[in-house]
């Protein structure tokens, strides 16, 4: 499993990735399935993820839908028009760095 | 898989409530992954409360409002950016305004500086060489003339354009020379006490140095009372070498014009061939034409 901060930087992009492959998920669902995904190496933390949920949709990246199951309200996560391209935007940044840092750490070993 | 209860439901709420989470989005949200983990993971034979207080703890470090506390945060610190983002824009914005306003009060200001500058100075030499004899005359013979605010006198025109150059005496001089004249006339500052006591009686009289096409240009710009004159371009005549006793060529009069207050034409002198003719003709014209 990968240190909080790794997780922190990236959380935002995870998520956006995410809706963009799966049009619609709710919380305990992206956490699954973000698990499942990397074989439990990314664990998404509640305490992490919801706080980031409400940041983007306040940002108008994510749309949300509710739904009952039972007594209790389901609320469904999806990208907005604006999200799309971020979500894009944010996954090449992510790639970018990622040949960044390789370069980095391959030409400066530790 | 287990099924969480309506009761349970209403326990994991309440216990979520309890727990300082105020928000009801995030309750919700909340309510909902506790029910998801417990639904996947306890079986029938668990004890509920006892899986739900290990469930609830994965959640925080300390206590469970530091989630909210962390969506709060997040949600300040974006308006917060978003707003020292609009108060710089404001500020640059600002500032961007600022330098024009200042640049422009500024250009207008040199403007009128230069064209004050022009206009005064070379309106000063006017009097001073080619018609300081000619206000002596209408003091001395025309006083009543000074009582009625009829006349100020001034010279328009570039000395160092080319094409005056051509017609005055400059012509022979080197580009040096000129430059030297030139600065000698700009500094007829203390001409001012001349100009003054005229000013007080005089409204407008202008001299036109020809400088050619760019006549019309200097009109324009230098006085919007002139606007309904036609030049009489042809009627080029050196002025100041005649009127002056030392012969100092100071420029060219085209011709003369007189204007009232009002910004109406009362007199014109096309025939600056000598200081008399053109003493003679505007002194008539003083006493007969102009009333």
């Amino acid at each position: 499993m990968y240190s909080s901060e790794l997780i922190k930087g990236t959380l935002k992009t995870i998520v956006l990735k995410m809706l963009a492959e799966n049009k619609r998920m709710y919380g305990y669902e992206i956490t699954q399935k973000v698990k499942d995904l990397t074989g439990n190496k990314i664990q998404i933390t509640e305490g992490a993820l919801y706080p980031t949920l409400h940041s983007l949709e306040a940002d108008g990246i994510l749309i949300t839908e509710t739904e009952y199951i039972g007594k209790r309200v389901r609320k469904y996560y999806s990208l907005s028009k604006e999200g799309q391209s971020k979500s894009k935007e944010k996954v090449n940044e992510f790639a970018d760095f990622m040949n960044t840092m390789k370069f980095l750490l391959e030409i400066k070993p530790a | 898989m287990y099924l969480v209860s309506d009761e349970q439901i209403e326990f994991i709420l309440n216990n979520i409530k309890q727990r300082g989470v105020e928000m009801e989005d995030l309750q919700n949200n909340l309510l909902d992954h506790i029910c998801c983990i417990l639904e996947q993971e306890l079986t029938e034979e668990q004890n509920f409360e006892i899986a739900y207080e290990k469930v609830i703890k994965q959640f925080f470090n300390h206590a469970l409002w530091e989630i909210e506390e962390e969506t709060i945060l997040l949600l300040k610190y974006k308006n917060y950016y978003k707003m020292k983002r609009f108060l710089y824009i404001l500020l640059f914005v600002s500032i961007g305004y600022n330098i024009f306003v200042l640049s422009k009060l500024s250009y207008d200001s040199y403007k009128q500086r230069q064209q004050v500058n022009e206009w005064e100075s070379l309106g000063k030499i006017t009097l001073e060489e080619g018609f300081a004899d000619f206000i002596e005359k209408v003091k001395t013979d025309h006083p009543e003339k000074l009582t009625k605010e009829y006349y100020c006198v001034n010279f328009i025109g570039d000395p160092m354009s080319d094409e005056e150059s051509e017609w005055s005496a400059y012509r022979h001089d080197t580009a040096q020379e000129r430059k030297a004249k030139l600065y000698r006339l700009q500094e007829y500052n203390s001409m001012d006490s001349v100009a003054g006591i005229y000013n007080k009686n005089i409204v407008h009289f202008f001299a036109f140095r020809g400088s050619g096409k760019n006549i019309d240009k200097h009109i324009q710009e230098h006085t919007p009372l002139l606007k309904n004159i036609t030049l009489i371009k042809d009627q080029r005549k050196l002025l100041s070498g005649l009127c002056n006793e030392a012969k100092t060529d100071i420029g060219f009069v085209s011709q003369l014009v007189v204007i009232d207050k009002k910004g109406k034409l009362v007199y014109r002198c096309k025939y600056l061939t000598n200081q008399h003719i053109f003493l003679s003709k505007f002194l008539k014209t003083l006493t007969t034409d102009v009333k």
